[in-house]
């Protein structure tokens, strides 16, 4: 609740429908005049000092006959509501749930329920019963019914397919009360916002019916008949139709509001992102640091970059200091598990960084140029030409509607000025430049016909289209089988020998850095905290963090291990990270001297730096290859 | 599969000749083919395969999530197959489960402790005293505060999420756990963590796993026996160490070989993995490097092999002597 009043929206929704609700009631005390008294004297009376909303022809108070006429309206949707959820909240929930042949009865009933004209169907009940109103709102709450079914039922079939309710199942708990405890409450938005649209359609329908003479008996008011005299009126007095159609215009729009703000709650609460508020990332604020200067001869040089996000109106970094460069025809493998900031690194390079997350300090150096911070259509020129880049999952980085060929040949003429039968032309010769077997086939498939290892494949196509000095791979093998994983690096190799392609690889996987990269930079809670040719690394780590992550694999494990070195703890939050070495509070050699400062990059042999006071000794001879 | 590793004693999972089929559309997919295994009690069985091994599947059948057209499931001696409703969840006291995504195997919407105190539900009803102690009990197991009793999933990291969920699956006191693939989401020092906690609760609770995953080196740190599976079949099976350092069947060679970091690649079998899944011979016979003629024609037998378990090959026995010399 008191969440709900913090947000300016729903909070002013609630009050006003509150508003509505209460004088309503309260009709008897509040209204100034009966709401039947007439006085021909003051017919059609703007709104005035005696009159606030004016009279109608009959010189009745508007004002009063709104409260008045509001008792019925919202009791008669309240009701629609109620037949409607009561039925159609069940039935789609056990559809949704069972599946089998209570989804396709289910099913087969509302796709009847659709086909029936709901209007005419009320007027018929009404003729049948004699004008009870009542029943006929029974009725038009069950014609109501089939789409809420619908839709209650696709949500409850997507919650169904979660692993937690597998794991309801596997703990014993009947079905029923998985339906109740954890499909039910995930609906809960849908609903409320399904009612919403039911509460409003409802107020809509008794307006109609009143019109057609239905409804409250003159000369008792409803909002419904109300609106049907003032559009007889509407020659003489358009103000009658503003009124009484702009309280039901306003309980429409409230209930909406209302529904949207507390769907919106519901979910925040299990997302624990209170602030889900997308912050666009400020151009050009970045700040650069001078004295860095870029190394000569590298492709890509970044100094001392530094990238920061929003964390409650403060800004906290999620990369500190990051300086890394990579030559033409060099594999540099960016290593560290998540929360490190290596991903933020390699899309701060390409400009794509997400969240709210900028650059707080630091160079981009590409080819001689600055890039750091570009935007517009010059970052577009360089993303995906110059430098392209590669996600995790290849599938999802298809469009799942369009056909491979027609992707590729997008991309290709994205970066050249060419005619669509040589962009197809093209189009093959990277399929056939990734290896993939058939390209004329593959050329007509759309990516779910593609197996996984295929479809990384024809990612790699797409990112060769503008003839890239840079890729950069994100995890590109972490979604694939062991064995297409060693096709794909493969792959990427024998591009990288044929082109001269420099390759950034962002990975959490030593094996895939090992077999793939030349240099690794180790990353750890924001920080570089080592550098070196990954054949003196993995031997001979100088840092305890990267020493400690390779004997935590598995692999290093002998025959009937017990148990693993771990680290102890987690990976500290960004906002949470020691001035100090980053990784003392976890390191098991840490000593006073690690906690004085932050403690600087040091340069420990040719092309080797690590980020710690004790690395001078760390490396142990024995161990060097 | 009546194993040697069993020492005699009689196993706690046994699973005889077990079929999946999945109906997709008009077709029928079989997921799992005449599977057989068995674990002793205190006992890891690892199995390995990957995506589309049927190696999910088959732990969704034996905790009775997926459905099963062939075959028998015992456990404890009692065939456990086809039972449903009261029956089936009496035994989830007995039979828990770890899932590989921590994100979606936690109901958001749900407290800590009103998901540990659900999987409570088949032993019957606690006061509320002694349940509030179990879930206290449950998270101290796994390394967790108390006070994450009363927060949401959305609190917590992956690695603390994992936790969770094995607190959920002991909170009924389970003597088989089906880790699926329990690990795979993990960075490697969380991975670790976890593997570590997997093996110090085993010791300490006498728990049985049925281990499944992917990484043929976790699979061997975990496993005292290790099945492999392609396309819903047994290739081999076997000793930890043996199937995951010298293995028999080419198909796990080839797993082996291709191991990021495995130092040389040597001979890998890369013809592509697409070919039709219901031909009639060995079902790796279209990427295997020592392929002949009959292996496309008739499907190999599992014969039984001198140094631990089974191997599913009919070169097999030229393979090993040329190996031995």
């Amino acid at each position: 609740m008191r969440a709900l009043l913090r947000r300016p929206t729903g909070a002013a929704a609630l009050i006003i429908l509150l508003l509505i609700v209460v004088a309503c009631a309260a009709a008897p005390w509040l209204a100034p005049y009966h709401p039947d008294a007439a006085n021909l004297n003051d017919a059609l009376a703007g709104p005035g000092a005696a009159h606030w909303l004016g009279t109608d022809e009959l010189g009745r108070d508007i004002l009063s006959r709104l409260l008045y006429g509001g008792r019925p309206a919202l009791l008669d949707s309240l009701l629609v509501v109620a037949v409607t959820l009561v039925i159609g909240v069940p039935a789609g929930l056990l559809a949704g749930f069972l599946g089998g042949w209570a989804d396709r009865l289910t099913m087969q009933l509302v796709d009847v329920g659709l086909a029936l004209p709901a209007m005419v169907i009320v007027l018929v009940v009404l003729s049948v019963f004699g004008g009870k109103l009542t029943i006929a709102l029974i009725a038009l709450g069950i014609l109501l019914v089939p789409p809420l079914v619908r839709i209650v039922r696709s949500a409850a079939l997507a919650v169904r397919s979660e692993l937690y309710v597998d794991a309801a199942r596997v703990s014993g708990v009947p079905p029923a009360r998985i339906a109740t405890r954890h499909v039910l409450p995930r609906l809960r938005g849908t609903i409320l916002v399904q009612a919403s649209i039911v509460a409003a359609l409802s107020l809509l329908f008794t307006t109609g019916l009143a019109y057609l003479g239905f409804g409250a008996t003159p000369p008792d008011p409803s909002w419904g008949s109300m609106t049907a005299e003032a559009s007889q009126t509407l020659a003489q007095s358009p103000w009658l139709l503003i009124a009484s159609g702009g309280i039901i215009g306003l309980t429409v729009l409230c209930l909406g509001l209302l529904a949207d703000t507390l769907r919106d709650l519901t979910v925040a609460k299990w997302t624990g992102d209170q602030s889900a508020v997308y912050i666009p990332a400020p151009r050009g604020a970045a700040k650069y640091t001078a004295n860095e200067s870029a190394s000569v001869g590298a492709l890509l040089s970044v100094r001392g970059l530094t990238v920061t996000i929003q964390q409650n109106a403060i800004a906290v970094p999620v990369v500190q200091d990051v300086s890394l460069d990579i030559r033409a025809g060099e594999t540099v493998g960016l290593v560290g598990e998540s929360g490190s900031g290596k991903t933020s690194v390699a899309r701060s390079v390409i400009g794509l960084l997400r969240g709210g997350a900028r650059i707080e300090a630091g160079r981009i150096v590409f080819d001689g140029a600055d890039v750091t911070g570009l935007a517009g259509a010059a970052a577009r020129r360089l993303r995906g030409g110059q430098i392209a880049f590669i996600a995790q999952e290849p599938m999802a980085a298809l469009d799942p509607t369009c056909r491979i060929g027609p992707l590729l040949a997008q991309a290709v003429r994205c970066h050249q000025q060419v005619t669509a039968r040589e962009a197809r032309q093209q189009v093959l010769d990277l399929l056939r430049q990734a290896q993939l077997p058939d390209p004329e086939r593959v050329a007509r498939c759309y990516p779910h016909q593609l197996s996984g290892g295929m479809a990384q494949r024809v990612a790699v196509a797409r990112a060769l289209a503008g003839r890239p000095r840079l890729l950069i791979a994100d995890e590109p093998t972490a979604a694939l089988d062991v064995t297409v994983q060693a096709e794909i690096i493969a792959l990427l190799r024998g591009l990288q020998e044929q082109t001269g392609l420099a390759i950034l690889v962002v990975s959490h996987d030593w094996g895939v850095v090992a077999e793939l990269c030349h240099r690794a930079v180790v990353m750890y809670a924001g920080q570089v905290v080592e550098e070196a040719p990954v054949a003196g690394l993995i031997g001979a780590a100088a840092h305890p963090y990267t020493r400690l992550l390779l004997a935590a694999n598995p692999a290093q494990a002998p025959d009937g291990a017990t148990g693993l070195p771990v680290i102890p703890g987690t990976i500290p939050a960004p906002g949470e990270w020691p001035a100090a070495c980053h990784f003392s509070p976890r390191c098991p050699q840490a000593a006073d001297a690690c906690t004085v400062g932050p403690v600087p990059l040091h340069e420990i042999a040719a092309a080797r730096r690590s980020r710690c006071v004790l690395s001078a000794t760390a490396i142990e001879p024995a161990s060097q290859p | 599969m009546t194993s040697a590793a069993m020492n005699g004693s009689q196993p706690l999972l046994d699973v005889q000749d077990l079929t999946v089929e999945y109906r997709a559309g008009r077709r029928r997919v079989t997921a799992v083919s005449g599977v057989s295994l068995a674990i002793a009690p205190g006992e890891t069985l690892g199995v390995v395969g990957e995506s589309g091994s049927g190696k999910t599947t088959l732990g969704r059948a034996i905790l009775g999530l997926a459905p099963v057209s062939g075959g028998q499931i015992s456990y404890d001696g009692r065939d456990i197959t086809r039972l449903r409703g009261r029956a089936r969840r009496a035994l989830a006291a007995d039979i828990q489960v770890v899932f590989q995504d921590p994100y979606s195997s936690l109901n958001p919407a749900m407290t800590v402790s009103a998901t540990l105190a659900e999987s409570l539900r088949a032993r019957g009803a606690l006061p509320g005293a002694e349940a509030a102690q179990r879930i206290r009990d449950a998270l101290e197991q796994v390394a967790l505060p108390a006070a994450a009793a009363s927060r949401y999933p959305a609190a917590f990291s992956g690695g603390q999420r994992q936790r969770l969920a094995i607190a959920r699956a002991l909170m009924p006191g389970p003597r088989l756990v089906i880790c699926d693939e329990a690990v795979t989401a993990l960075d490697v020092s969380v991975q670790a963590q976890i593997l570590n906690l997997l093996r110090d609760l085993q010791q300490r609770l006498l728990l049985c796993y049925l281990f499944i995953g992917h990484d043929l080196d976790v699979v061997r740190f975990m496993a005292h026996r290790v099945l492999v599976l392609y396309r819903g079949q047994v290739m081999e099976h076997g000793p930890a160490s043996v199937v995951a350092r010298r293995p028999r069947h080419p198909y796990t060679q080839a797993l082996l070989a291709a191991a990021p970091g495995s130092g040389a690649r040597r001979a890998r079998p890369v013809a592509p993995a697409e070919s039709p899944a219901d031909q009639p011979g060995c079902p790796f016979a279209p990427r295997c490097p020592a392929v002949t003629d009959i292996c496309r024609v008739t499907p190999p037998p599992l014969v039984s092999a001198p140094d631990g378990g089974e191997v599913a090959c009919h070169r097999y026995p030229e393979l090993a002597l040329c190996r031995r010399n």
